[in-house]
């Protein structure tokens, strides 16, 4: 952590004004702290750090788009990477107390959106394109290191979006969209035709391969995106479907390290308001209960994940954002929109700015671990 | 500095939801009857046009029915530039758009199985019926491009390209009935037609529930379109990651239609914007949306107007270059205006949520 304390006593008067009176006590009083990347005003970009309350403790700017934000109790930093194909990744003290840090993409690699630390927090991980050869790789950070590149694992797929670190803290979950994009193609996509998308078991070690599971036949337009996993072992997740508008393919399932992968059976009426696409999932602090958002469909839909069966839907349109807070769950909107749903207490607010694709619970920030 | 008062405006403007000065409902019904009625049908006529040309080609092969049909061609790639972005409704129907054009497509597989199957003169791809069950990918423009303008097209001139016309007559054929049934399906006008589930959205709808999801597909049109325009059309040529333009990586570049292909794109986006009434719904507060668009509507179309027809030349002649980026750049700006800053200003969200796969 050498150049880091080294840094911030050389600028350490500076950023620790940064953290105002006002947010500190906000921080301080905060249950639960959330970040998300966001629209500051049209063509102006961020990320914000809010409480559960909605005050604002933090906030970073952006040159364009931001999507994730991943966190790290251990590390004491959140990042927050480029919308893909984004070509960086900014760090950040959600406190406000520390220069962030920008880490920019190797060459002939971009950034997907999404990354993870590792459970100790010395390392951060990123789905990243290597896209001259069309396929799926993780970069890996030191973290201690200045956030130096010091190699990279396989996704065993095209177009990875979201990783998550696994309870086991040792065994990251990919979803391979498997949909390949190529900077000089923009986010076009460029293989619809061969689609092959698939949810991979990686050792977070040694990136070796402990599972790739797909769906099966005829559902290879099925992109897997995004995932949470439940007390149970099994691994969610959400995709967008690829294919003509007029299927009504079910887009929600889950998977085991064990090697089972199943779609949950939807029935039409709650299938039909998720128009085909997934945008988010989250899990409910006790784990018992799956939130999926659909911006295109405007529905945020709550599952029962012992028994996969729908418990609550929500419209909120343009919505993406969704997260758990103690009793439910919260989510955002592309219109500046912060409401609680499925049984918490959050207030409905409206914000002067725009909420972008995800909402995180930056877990265990406080005064005492920030900073 | 326009862009810089662009850009102040853009921060002194409070979003205000539905703050459009007209109804949505004016803006519906703009774009189905200004644009997609007469902007489709005029793609059936220009499609029936091939059909006929490449039949007569077939039925009395010479070098002018080859100019006949390729001119055919040509007149029907401007008329697609002008509607393929609107894909809301019968367009967006099974894989329709592939179907009239399988794009991007990095890996040449239209190429690859256009030129098997003349190899092998399948009989398959020469007949409209059994052409339908095969690859899109050899049925739509660029597979009749390829038989009209590229390597061998000369044996068209005589009966030794027979198999290669009636290839071409079966694509052809499937693109002209493609075309009709959008051009159809955006006439009718009765309950279930694609413009009664747009002009009345219904809570139990498959297509649209609320005025604000049509409103919102609308917007999308927009920057659907300059997105495409850039990172499907522009972004391969000019190749920004290896710094070397790749001229064959153009849409139409074999009929010498890439430039016009662009200006008709924008053209399109013109007409859609004035059609669906965004002016008006904007209204004298954000006029300088609308002001902007058309600044770089006419903008983008006076750097298509440099780039010469023939993209290989294009990309080493420093002006057609330089065209091709101010395209490029114009691209970004109206990708601005038109996604976030006009999403804003009519409460929307098209510019700014995942509708795009993330």
């Amino acid at each position: 952590m050498w150049e880091r304390r080294a840094f911030l006593k050389a600028a350490g008067a500076a950023f620790a004004a940064t953290l105002l009176p006002r947010q500190a006590a906000a921080l301080e009083a905060a249950d639960l702290v959330f970040a998300t990347a966001t629209q500051e005003s049209p063509g102006r970009f961020g990320a914000r750090v809010l409480s559960e309350r909605g005050e604002l403790i933090s906030a970073v700017d952006l040159p364009v788009r931001g999507h994730d934000v991943t966190w790290s109790a251990a590390a004491g930093r959140a990042v927050v990477f480029a919308r893909r194909p984004g070509t960086f990744a900014v760090v950040f003290d959600p406190a406000g107390r520390a220069a962030p840090v920008t880490i920019a993409s190797a060459e002939n690699r971009h950034f997907f959106g999404h990354g993870a630390f590792s459970a100790d927090g010395r390392l951060l991980y990123a789905t990243e394109n290597d896209f001259e050869h069309g396929q799926g790789v993780i970069g890996v950070y030191d973290v201690a290191g200045g956030y130096r590149r010091i190699g990279e694992f396989p996704t065993y797929g095209v177009g990875p979006h979201e990783m998550i670190l696994l309870p086991d803290g040792a065994t990251f979950a990919v979803a391979n969209g498997g949909i390949e994009t190529h900077p000089d193609y923009g986010r076009a996509e460029l293989n619809l035709d061969t689609m092959d998308p698939s949810l991979a078991f990686i050792d977070a070690r040694d990136g070796g391969l402990i599972g790739l599971l797909r769906l099966g036949a005829g559902l290879n337009r099925l992109s897997i995106r995004h995932m949470a996993a439940d007390a149970a072992g099994r691994i969610w997740f959400g995709c967008q479907y690829r294919g003509p508008s007029s299927d009504r393919p079910q887009l929600i399932g889950y998977a085991t390290r064990q090697g089972d992968i199943r779609l949950i059976d939807l029935p039409p009426d709650w299938l039909e308001g998720l128009r085909n696409y997934v945008g988010g999932l989250a899990i409910s602090a006790d784990l018992g209960t799956i939130a999926a958002s659909s911006p295109v469909g405007g529905t945020i839909l709550r599952l029962d994940t012992a028994s996969g069966r729908p418990i609550g839907q929500t419209t909120l349109s343009s919505t993406c954002g969704v997260a758990p807070d103690g009793a439910g769950f919260v989510a955002s909107n592309g219109l500046g929109a912060f409401v609680g749903l499925g049984g918490s207490a959050a207030p409905a607010r409206q914000f002067d700015f725009q909420f972008d694709e995800h909402l995180r619970v930056l877990a265990g920030a406080s005064l005492a671990t920030l900073g | 500095m326009r862009l810089l008062l662009v850009a102040m405006l853009a921060l002194l403007a409070s979003p205000a939801l539905g703050q459009g000065a007209i109804p949505f409902q004016d803006m519906t019904r703009g774009a189905i009857e200004d644009y997609a009625r007469p902007k489709f049908a005029a793609l059936a006529e220009a499609a029936a046009g091939l059909k006929e040309r490449v039949a007569a080609l077939c039925a009395s092969p010479s070098g002018t029915a080859i100019q006949s049909a390729q001119d055919a061609f040509r007149a029907l790639v401007v008329a697609y530039s002008g509607v393929e972005f609107m894909r809301m409704g019968p367009l967006n129907v099974d894989e329709r758009a592939e179907r009239l054009l399988f794009w991007p497509d990095t890996k040449g597989i239209a190429l690859k199985q256009v030129q098997a199957a003349l190899a092998q003169k399948d009989a398959t791809a020469a007949d409209p019926a059994r052409l339908a069950g095969k690859s899109v990918a050899m049925q739509g423009l660029a597979a009749v491009e390829y038989l009209l303008f590229g390597t061998g097209y000369e044996e068209l001139e005589t009966s030794a390209g027979a198999y290669r016309c009636q290839f071409a007559g079966a694509a052809s054929t499937l693109v002209a009935g493609l075309a009709q049934s959008l051009a159809d399906e955006w006439a009718a006008a009765g309950a279930g037609s694609a413009a009664d589930s747009m002009l009345n959205p219904q809570a139990t709808s498959p297509d649209f529930r609320t005025e604000l999801e049509v409103a919102n597909r609308l917007a999308a049109v927009l920057t659907f379109g300059t997105d495409t325009i850039r990172d499907q059309r522009l972004s391969p040529v000019l190749s920004f990651t290896t710094g070397v333009p790749k001229p064959r990586l153009a849409l139409f570049w074999r009929s010498g239609m890439t430039a016009r292909a662009l200006a008709a794109n924008f053209e399109g986006l013109r007409d859609f914007f004035r059609a669906a009434k965004f002016e008006a719904a904007l209204g004298a507060h954000y006029a300088w949306i609308a002001d902007g668009a058309e600044f770089e509507f006419s903008h983008a179309l006076e750097a298509a107007g440099k780039v010469p027809d023939s993209i290989e030349a294009t990309v080493s002649d420093p002006q057609g270059l330089a065209a091709l980026k101010q395209m490029y750049v114009s691209t970004g700006s109206l990708d601005t205006l038109l996604g976030e800053n006009l999403a804003g200003a009519l409460g929307l969200s098209a510019g700014f949520s995942a509708l795009d796969g993330d």
